[in-house]
């Protein structure tokens, strides 16, 4: 009897021993577990020699994820391209940008879906980690202001217009009403209630709130010279005069629509989605534009290509460049959302996948019934731009289009 | 046979110790490079959220308590036993609601409805008051309040009914027999249930403190402290839901962890009061 309990305190010691060493072992898989290159290619391999590969019988599986403002297009392009590649399994995770580029470094994701291009730190953390990194617009982005005026109706009194200027005095906290004389200035027809504004900015770190902030920041002096910057997250001064903030474009949307006076923005797509009605704003041609598909193809169309940076290089200045764009009917606030890719793969069947499920992307993808409703496609211009890039997709420094039979 | 129990249930428990740990574990590694940068300033850069944390829970607390302690009364002393079983199961599946649906009709029916009526008669009437002196937001500290007591009251309230009930009949009998009446048997046996009141309201608050979603959808998002309970603030839970999809650099990805480990730590030192409290009530 004895023996027996002496055995089992020694049982029961091991056992103790064992799940200290399954704890501790745990916590280091999970800590290091998602920089360990994952593996996810496809099963059988196909001979790289031939100089024609059928695309369909290529089989592998790629993993995406990132921005979740891409997300609803995301996975109508990967439905759509599934039913024709079923061999190629895509998944799209929407963790927002900052994880969807922190994972593709780590080498859990081999797509990265960012709303601003990655910045100079991660771009270079990026190509120490996966080699030669792509940059990819994919598709047009952009924010538009929206507004809760009661009294206000715009088929009546023409639009609502805005300046930087104005914007920035209000989400400063330097313009507090609406019968503001540097509103008035721009809205002549209309006769302003003395109504304190209410301004609404995202709550989450956005790749919109980067955008609106950098726009201001480029377009305002005073929001230059305020020390308030640009960024995913802004440390907002009017947060402490009863500003809101809400989660996402429905949040920011939910918060205007209730709030009597409110002011907000939110993407573009999503307020053409919605019918939201938007507030005009004054390109520096010094005509007040709204957002529509068509003032913001003017602005992406008149780019000047040459001056994008090369692929595989650093394209965190880019965004400036889009904001602000000179044609007379353009609208100034406009962006892309961008893929990031490494360049070369030593899995072949990924490297095809990969550059099938670019392409289409990039062609059928960006056609009227592909990309849906309130996003916009890429301009021509950029587009072309975009499929030459994805023509630098090499496995083992061959180039994998040229390998490739597409049907 | 025992021994396998014995071991069974030991395999069950080394389990949960060392997940925990590895848990603790990781969130005090990730959040050392945020600690090492901030340093004593961390817990300053972060008032706002921890602020609106305790607040948020805490009146929630202080709303859900005697709605919680009403409710499990009601159901074992005055309701027939035939409904009874209903109104238990409704409490109960109340408790199971996922917390989204709570937060999008907090942010969308009782929010506007809230605004229009309470808290604009709380604003105007009371607003001498230094907690009700700014206009009602469409997202607040209160309504966030109250939506968190509405979810956290069932859960508390089922905990106290089942201790309630288990009190023996005999002390009903016995104070009847003295000559009181229903209100001195209540009176008696929640002085027997006090325990378990503590003990509900405390596993209630740390359900309110993470709670995420819903508090996220009705708070009002501001990162600012004020005295007001009708203004717009953040919470912790809330500030790493929203963070951490964005969060691109190692530093920032650290101080989300140094936020978690923040509110893991509050929930303790809360748990470890309430513990204190109950057995001093003991003595």
């Amino acid at each position: 009897m004895r023996k027996m309990k002496a055995i089992s305190n020694w049982l029961i010691a091991i056992i103790v021993i064992i799940f200290l060493v399954a704890g501790i072992v745990l916590y280091f898989y999970v800590k290091n577990g998602f920089q360990g290159n994952t593996t996810t290619s496809g099963s059988q391999s196909n001979t790289s020699s031939s100089n024609s590969i059928d695309v369909t019988k290529v089989s592998a599986s790629l993993i995406l994820g990132g921005s979740t403002f891409i997300n609803p297009q995301m996975q109508a392009w990967i439905q759509t391209f599934s039913s024709k590649y079923p061999n190629i399994q895509v998944t799209y995770q929407s963790v927002g940008s900052g994880a969807g580029v922190n994972n593709f470094i780590k080498g859990t994701y081999d797509v990265g879906a960012t709303d601003v291009p990655m910045p100079s730190q991660l771009w270079r953390n990026a190509t120490n980690a996966r080699g030669s990194v792509i940059t990819i617009p994919d598709i047009v982005g952009g924010v538009a202001v929206i507004y809760n005026l009661p009294g206000f109706d715009s088929t009546k009194y023409g639009n609502l217009n805005l300046t930087a200027d104005i914007l920035s005095g209000i989400y400063l906290g330097k313009i507090q009403y609406w019968d503001d004389p540097s509103i008035k200035a721009v809205n002549p027809n209309y006769n302003f209630p003395h109504q304190r504004i209410v301004p609404v900015h995202r709550s989450d770190g956005s790749g919109t709130t980067f955008v609106f902030t950098l726009w201001l920041y480029q377009s305002s002096q005073q929001w230059k010279s305020s020390g308030v910057g640009y960024g995913y997250t802004i440390n907002w001064p009017v947060d402490s005069m009863g500003a809101l903030a809400g989660e996402g474009n429905d949040g920011v949307t939910a918060y205007v629509k209730q709030t009597p006076y409110s002011i907000g923005y939110v993407e573009i797509q999503y307020s053409i989605a919605n019918n939201l009605s938007p507030a005009a704003i004054k390109n520096p041609s010094g005509n007040f534009i709204l957002p529509t598909p068509s003032s913001v193809s003017i602005a992406l169309s008149s780019l000047n290509i040459s001056l994008f940076p090369k692929p595989t290089q650093d394209w965190s200045n880019l965004t400036p460049l889009l904001l602000n764009s000179e044609s007379p009917n353009a609208y100034p606030i406009v962006t892309f959302s961008y893929l990031v890719i490494q360049e070369n793969y030593s899995d072949l069947n990924k490297a095809i996948a990969l550059y099938v499920f670019l392409n289409y992307i990039f062609t059928q993808g960006q056609s009227q019934g592909n990309v849906i409703n309130g996003y916009l496609p890429l301009p021509d211009n950029v587009r072309q731009f975009v499929l030459n890039e994805i023509k630098l997709i090499t496995y083992n420094g061959q180039q994998v289009y040229k390998m490739i039979n597409q049907t | 046979m025992q021994k396998r129990i014995l071991i069974a249930t030991l395999i069950g428990v080394m389990a949960m110790i060392s997940l925990v740990f590895s848990l603790v574990g990781s969130l005090v590694y990730s959040s050392i490079p945020s600690i090492l940068a901030l340093k004593s300033t961390l817990f300053l850069y972060y008032l706002p959220a921890i602020y609106g944390s305790l607040v948020v829970s805490i009146v929630a607390i202080l709303l859900a308590m005697p709605l919680a302690t009403g409710v499990a009364i009601f159901i074992s002393e005055y309701l027939p036993r035939k409904i009874r079983s209903i109104f238990i199961s409704i409490n109960d599946l109340m408790a199971s609601f996922p917390t989204i649906i709570y937060g999008y009709w907090g942010l969308y029916e009782l929010g506007p409805f809230l605004n229009s009526t309470l808290f604009k008669a709380l604003n105007t009437y009371l607003g001498f008051i230094p907690l009700f002196s700014t206009q009602p937001s469409t997202g607040s500290y209160l309504l966030a309040s109250i939506v968190l007591s509405i979810m956290i009251s069932p859960f508390a309230s089922s905990l106290i009914r089942e201790v309630y009930s288990k009190i023996p009949y005999i002390v009903d009998e016995s104070v009847y027999a003295l000559g009181l009446g229903r209100w001195e048997v209540i009176r008696i046996k929640l002085l027997y249930s006090r325990r378990a009141i503590l003990g509900g309201m405390t596993l209630a608050f740390g359900r309110g403190l993470g709670e995420t979603v819903a508090v996220d959808l009705t708070v009002g998002g501001a990162f600012s402290i004020s005295s007001s309970l009708l203004s717009p603030g953040i919470t912790i839970p809330a500030l790493i839901a929203n963070q951490f999809g964005s969060a691109f650099t190692q530093l920032e990805i650290s101080s989300l962890f140094a936020l978690a480990l923040l509110l893991f730590i509050i929930g303790v030192s809360f748990t470890l009061i309430a513990k204190l409290l109950i057995l001093r009530g003991e003595r």
